[in-house]
C-alpha cells in the first residue's frame, strides 16, 4: 500500500491549516478584552514614562528641597502641583513608579522562582519531602502576608532591598501552592509517561515537559500578584517600613502629602491615583489573561 | 410498513457560529420515523449525529447553534416553532433522551429514586395542577406519594434494577447499572420516542451486550420508537429496523436494515468503505481496506459531493453537482454512481 | 519458542487503596516472540494498561520479572534502564493527552533522539524527523504544527513516529485505535502492521476490542482480574474459545452482519467484581454459569490443553 493514500486529502487542506501558537491563540483571546487592553495601555505607558524619565530629568531635582516654591497648585509647569518642600509631584510619582514597579516586578519574579522550585519539587516527587514542604508552607499561609513582611522589616532594618526581600519571603508560599497543584495535574499526564519511556531525564522531564505546561495559571497569579505587591510596597513605606524618604515612592509620597491634606488634598490623590490605577491595570490584566488562559474556551 | 409517521424531518439544516468560522453541521437531512420504529443514525465524529438528536430536542447550545431552515414535525407538529415552555412538556415525556455518558448525565447528589420521580412530579403536575410547586420536589413529599413510588420501582425491576437500590446515590453504581438507570428515567413518562445517544459506547462489551439486550426487550413490550445515534455498525445490526448513514451533516443512504446489510446490493461508497474499514472476527482479511483521507473541515464544505475527496469511484461530475437522492421503496443513496438510471 | 523477545515471569503488580490491596495485575506470564504481535484482551479494570506498562519498567512490579532477551530488566539502575529503553517503546492510547502541547510535531518527533543523545546535530535531526514522517505517512508541511492544530488520526501518527524514533525491536501498544473513527482506525492498524512487516517489530497490543486485536494479533491473551485465563492463537480464538469468559466476550460483540439476529446471544449476568483482596479461586465464578465448588478455595493456573491452547478454567484441568 502506497504511502501516499494515507494522506490523500492534504494537498487540499493545505490552505485552510490556520498556523497560529498557542502564545498567538491566548494573545488574541487578550487583545479582545478591552479592560485588559486599557490595562495593558497604562502599564506601559507607566513602564515607558518612568524609564523617559530617568534620561530627562536630574536625579537631584527630583530629591532637591526648593521651598520658595512650595505646595504651588497645578499649573503648565508643575502638572501636579509641588508639594511641601516644593518638588514637583509629577516628576516625583513618575519617578516612583520605577522604584514601584521595579520592587514589584523583582519581588514577583523571585517568589515565582523561588516558590516554584519549592512547589515543583514538593509536586513531582510527593510523598514524604511533599508533606514536610507543604507544612512548612501551612505555618507560613496562617502568618497575615503584610504582617509578616512587617515583621522581616523590623528584623532586617529598613530600605529598598530589604522590603524587596521581605515582600518576596511573603508571597513564596502562593507560588509554591500553585506550583505544587499544576506540577501534581501535569504529571501524570500521557505525553509525561510518553516522555519517560522515551529516556528523557527527570530534569528534562520537569524543565521541558511539565512546567511550559504549568505556565497558565502561574502566569495569571504573577499579574495579579504584581498588583498586590506594588499595595504591600507603598503601604509599608507608608508606614515608615520601607523605602525611606527623600526617595520619591509612591508610599512615601503619600505620607509626606498627608501632613497637608486638608488644604492641599492632591498631594495624596495623585499618589494615591497612581497607586489605584496601577494596581487596577494589574488586575484588569490578570483577568483578561486567566480567560484567554481558560482552556474551555478553546 | 405499519404504524403513522411520528417525526417528520424536512430538510433541515443547522449551524453553528464558531469563532473559526460557521460549522455548517447538517445540511439538509429529511427523515421520517414511524411509531414504535427504531431508527440507527451511524457515522464517525462530525457527521451531525448528536446535533440532528439536539436540534430534534430543541437542546443545542443557546449562544452557537442554530436550526436555519426546515422543518421538525412531531405528531404533525412544528416542533421548531414551539415556545420554550411547550417545549419543556415535550421534553421527558414525549421525547426523551440517553445520553452516551451515564457518569455525567445523572445528578451526583441525588439519589437515583429522586432523580426518575423528579421526571414524574414535573410531567404529572402538568395535568393535575396548573403551577409546578417547589414542595413537591421535596422528598418528603415523594416518599409519602405511593403512586410514583409504585411507577418508579416498576420502571427500575423493569432494567434490572432491584427496587431495594433505588435509595442509593448514582456513585454507588456502576457505569452499566447507571445506564440503566438513565434508560429508566428516560422510559418513566412512557415517552412516544427515545433518542439514544451512543448509549453503549462508554460501557464495556458484556456490559453494553446486557445493555442491548434490555433496550431490546423495551422496545418489544412498550413499542416505543427511537432513533439510536452509534458509530457501530454491529449494533445497530442488532437492534435498527431503519438505518440512516450520515456524513458531513448530510444522510447519504438510507434503507432498511436488510437493504443496508445485504452486501450484494447497491450502496453508497462511503458505506462500503465504512463496512471494508471494521475487523471482523469471522474472517481472516490480511489487510483492513481504509477509506483515505478525512472528514472534510466543516466551516468550508465542498458544494458538491461532500464525500469525493475520499471517493475512488470520483467522477467529473462528482466535483461539480450535488447528488439527488435515489429511491427504490425504502432504500435511499445519494451518489452519481447510480444517477444514470431512475431507480437504483 | 526460540525467538523470545520479551517474557514476564509470575509478575504481578499491588496497589495500596484505603480499602486493601488491589491487585492489578496478579501472576501474568505472557511471551512475546521478535516480530510477533501478542493481543492483550480484557474490560476496563482488568489490568492489561497495568501490564503494558510493568512490561516496559514505567511502574516498579510488586514482584516477578521481566526478562528482555534472557536479560531481567528489573535489576537495572537508572543508568542501564536508559540504554534497554531503546529496544522498547510505547504508543498511547490518547492522541491527544499523549502529545505535549507545547511542543511542535518536529519536536515532539525529536524528543527521544535529543534525550538519548542519538543524533550528532540539527541537521541530522532533521533529517531522521523527516524520514519518520516519511514512514508513517505525515506530510512535512505539518512539521511546525502543533498537535492542537491535527484531527486525532495524524496525532496518534505522530504517536507511531515518536515510538520508531529510536528503532525500538518491541513496542507496546496501550489501546491506539481505540479513541479514533472507524475509517481512521483501520488506517492506522494498516501502518502498524506495514511497520511490522518492514522493520520486524515486536507489539504487545493492549486493547478492549476483540475484532480489533484478532486482526493484529498472531496469540492473543484473554484477561480477566489481574489474571490471564485463556492464551490461545488467533485462528483458535474464535472456532475454538475455550474459558466461559472468552466465550461470553466473543458472543458479546455485536457483528455487523444481519445473521446475528438469529442466533440468541449468550450474554452472562452481572459485572466485574472487586480486584481488591480478592479471594483464592477462579475470579469469574461469581459470573459464570458453569461455576462449581471446585472453582473456589485456591488459583486455577493455566493448563494447556492444547499445542498453543492455554486456559485457566476447572472445566478443562486433567
Amino acid at each position: 500500500m502506497s504511502k501516499k493514500l494515507y494522506d490523500g486529502l492534504e494537498s487540499k487542506e493545505i490552505n485552510r491549516i490556520k498556523k497560529k501558537s498557542q502564545v498567538q491563540f491566548v494573545l488574541s483571546h487578550l487583545f479582545k478584552n478591552r479592560l485588559a487592553v486599557a490595562g495593558i495601555l497604562f502599564l506601559s505607558i507607566m513602564i515607558i514614562s518612568s524609564i523617559a524619565i530617568g534620561f530627562l530629568v536630574d536625579y537631584k531635582v527630583i530629591v532637591k528641597h526648593d521651598l520658595r516654591n512650595k505646595l504651588l497648585g497645578v499649573s503648565a509647569r508643575y502638572w501636579f502641583g509641588t508639594d511641601g518642600f516644593g518638588r514637583n509631584l509629577f516628576y516625583r510619582i513618575i519617578y516612583g513608579a520605577r522604584i514601584s514597579l521595579m520592587i514589584g516586578f523583582v519581588s514577583v519574579a523571585g517568589s515565582t522562582v523561588l516558590g516554584g522550585t519549592i512547589g515543583s519539587i514538593a509536586g513531582y516527587y510527593g510523598g514524604k519531602l511533599d508533606i514536610i514542604i507543604m507544612r512548612f508552607i501551612d505555618i507560613q499561609m496562617a502568618i497575615p502576608s503584610t504582617l509578616f513582611a512587617i515583621c522581616i522589616v523590623s528584623v532586617l532594618g529598613t530600605g529598598i532591598t530589604n522590603l524587596l526581600l521581605a515582600i518576596m519571603i511573603a508571597d513564596i508560599p502562593q507560588f509554591a501552592l500553585i506550583f505544587r497543584s499544576s506540577v501534581m495535574s501535569v504529571k501524570n499526564s500521557e505525553f509525561v509517561e510518553a516522555a519517560r519511556s522515551n529516556g528523557c531525564s527527570t530534569y528534562r522531564i520537569i524543565f521541558r515537559h511539565i512546567l511550559p505546561n504549568c505556565m497558565g495559571p502561574i502566569i495569571v497569579q504573577a499579574t495579579l500578584n504584581l498588583g498586590g505587591v506594588i499595595l504591600t510596597a507603598a503601604s509599608l513605606s507608608f508606614i515608615g517600613l520601607g523605602v525611606m524618604p527623600p526617595t520619591p515612592e509612591w508610599g512615601v509620597i503619600l505620607t509626606e502629602g498627608q501632613e497637608y491634606m486638608r488644604d492641599f488634598p492632591t498631594l495624596v490623590i495623585f499618589p494615591g491615583l497612581a497607586i489605584m490605577l496601577t494596581v487596577l491595570a494589574c488586575n484588569f490584566i490578570g483577568d483578561g489573561l486567566r480567560d484567554a488562559l481558560d482552556p474551555k474556551l478553546k | 410498513m405499519n404504524g403513522n409517521p411520528l417525526l417528520e424531518i424536512e430538510d433541515l439544516f443547522t449551524v453553528y457560529n464558531t469563532e473559526i468560522g460557521v460549522v455548517k453541521a447538517i445540511n439538509g437531512i429529511s427523515l421520517q420515523l414511524r411509531e414504535g420504529m427504531t431508527l440507527g443514525l451511524v457515522g464517525e465524529t462530525g457527521a451531525g449525529k448528536t446535533t440532528t438528536a439536539l436540534s430534534i430536542m430543541r437542546l443545542l447550545p443557546e449562544k452557537t447553534g442554530k436550526v436555519i431552515k426546515g422543518a421538525i414535525k412531531f405528531e404533525g407538529k412544528n416542533l421548531l416553532d414551539l415556545d420554550e415552555f411547550e417545549m419543556e412538556k415535550i421534553r421527558g415525556k414525549e421525547i426523551s433522551m440517553i445520553f452516551q455518558d451515564p457518569l455525567s448525565s445523572l445528578n451526583p447528589i441525588m439519589t437515583v429514586a429522586d432523580q426518575i420521580e423528579e421526571v414524574l412530579m414535573i410531567h404529572q403536575s402538568d395535568k393535575k395542577k396548573k403551577s409546578y410547586n417547589f414542595l413537591q420536589n421535596s422528598q418528603l413529599f415523594l416518599r409519602s406519594n405511593t403512586k410514583i413510588e409504585r411507577k418508579t420501582d416498576e420502571i427500575l425491576e423493569l432494567v434490572g434494577i432491584s427496587s431495594d437500590r433505588k435509595r442509593e446515590f448514582p456513585h454507588q453504581f456502576s457505569g452499566g447499572m447507571k445506564q440503566r438507570v438513565s434508560i429508566a428515567m428516560a422510559l418513566i413518562c412512557n415517552p412516544k420516542l427515545i433518542i439514544a445517544d451512543e448509549p453503549t459506547t462508554a460501557l464495556d462489551v458484556t456490559i453494553q451486550a446486557q445493555v442491548i439486550e434490555i433496550m431490546e426487550k423495551l422496545k418489544q413490550q412498550l413499542n416505543t420508537a427511537m432513533i439510536l445515534i452509534t458509530h457501530d455498525l454491529g449494533i445497530v445490526a442488532s437492534i435498527c429496523d431503519e438505518i440512516a448513514i450520515m456524513y458531513a451533516g448530510e444522510i447519504i443512504e438510507f434503507g432498511t436494515v436488510e437493504d443496508i446489510f445485504d452486501r450484494n446490493k447497491k450502496h453508497h461508497p462511503y458505506t462500503q468503505g465504512l463496512f471494508d474499514s471494521i475487523p471482523r472476527l469471522d474472517d481472516d482479511k490480511p489487510r483492513l481496506k481504509p477509506i483515505r483521507g478525512l472528514m472534510p473541515d466543516p466551516t468550508d464544505l465542498p458544494a458538491s459531493c461532500k464525500f469525493h475527496p475520499r471517493c475512488d469511484f470520483c467522477m467529473d461530475i462528482c466535483t461539480k453537482q450535488n447528488p439527488l437522492p435515489l429511491k427504490e421503496q425504502m432504500h435511499m443513496i445519494r451518489c452519481h454512481l447510480y444517477s444514470g438510471s431512475k431507480e437504483l | 519458542m526460540e525467538n523470545v523477545l520479551i517474557k514476564t515471569v509470575d509478575l504481578k503488580k499491588y496497589f495500596k487503596t484505603p480499602k486493601g490491596l488491589l491487585h492489578a495485575v496478579d501472576g501474568v506470564n505472557i511471551t512475546v516472540e521478535s516480530g510477533k504481535t501478542l493481543g492483550v484482551v480484557g474490560e476496563s479494570g482488568c489490568g492489561k494498561s497495568t501490564l503494558g506498562r510493568l512490561v516496559l519498567r514505567l511502574i516498579e512490579p510488586t514482584s516477578g520479572e521481566v526478562l528482555l532477551k534472557d536479560q531481567n530488566i528489573l535489576k537495572y539502575n537508572s543508568r542501564e534502564m536508559k540504554k534497554y529503553r531503546l529496544h522498547m517503546q510505547m504508543i498511547f492510547q490518547d492522541p491527544y493527552a499523549s502529545l505535549n502541547p507545547r511542543m511542535s510535531v518536529t519536536d515532539i518527533i525529536a524528543e527521544p533522539l535529543i534525550a538519548n543523545n542519538l543524533c550528532k546535530n540539527q541537521k541530522e535531526k532533521n533529517e531522521k524527523v523527516k524520514e519518520l514522517m516519511d514512514i508513517v505517512g505525515l506530510a512535512q508541511r505539518y512539521s511546525n504544527s502543533y498537535p492542537h492544530e491535527l484531527d486525532g488520526g495524524r496525532r496518534q501518527r505522530i504517536g507511531v513516529a515518536r515510538a520508531l524514533a529510536v528503532d525500538p525491536d518491541f513496542i507496546v501498544c496501550d489501546e491506539p485505535v481505540s479513541a479514533l473513527d472507524v475509517s481512521i482506525q483501520a488506517q492506522i492498524l494498516n501502518l502498524l502492521m506495514d511497520l511490522q512487516d518492514q522493520q520486524k517489530i515486536a507489539y504487545l497490543f493492549i486493547t478492549h476490542d476483540l475484532s480489533v486485536v484478532k486482526h493484529i494479533s498472531q496469540t492473543i491473551v484473554i484477561m480477566y482480574l489481574g489474571q490471564c485465563i485463556e492464551e490461545v492463537s488467533n485462528k483458535e480464538l474464535f472456532h475454538n474459545p475455550l474459558h466461559p469468559y472468552t466465550q461470553a466476550l466473543l458472543s458479546a460483540i455485536p457483528i455487523p452482519d444481519l445473521s446475528s439476529r438469529k442466533h440468541p446471544r449468550y450474554i452472562i449476568k452481572g459485572e466485574v467484581t472487586s480486584p481488591i483482596e480478592p479471594e483464592p479461586g477462579c475470579r469469574f465464578r461469581t459470573r459464570c454459569p458453569h461455576a462449581t465448588t471446585s472453582c473456589i478455595g485456591r488459583d486455577i493456573p493455566l493448563f494447556e490443553v492444547e499445542k498453543n491452547h492455554k486456559v485457566a478454567c476447572v472445566l478443562f484441568e486433567r
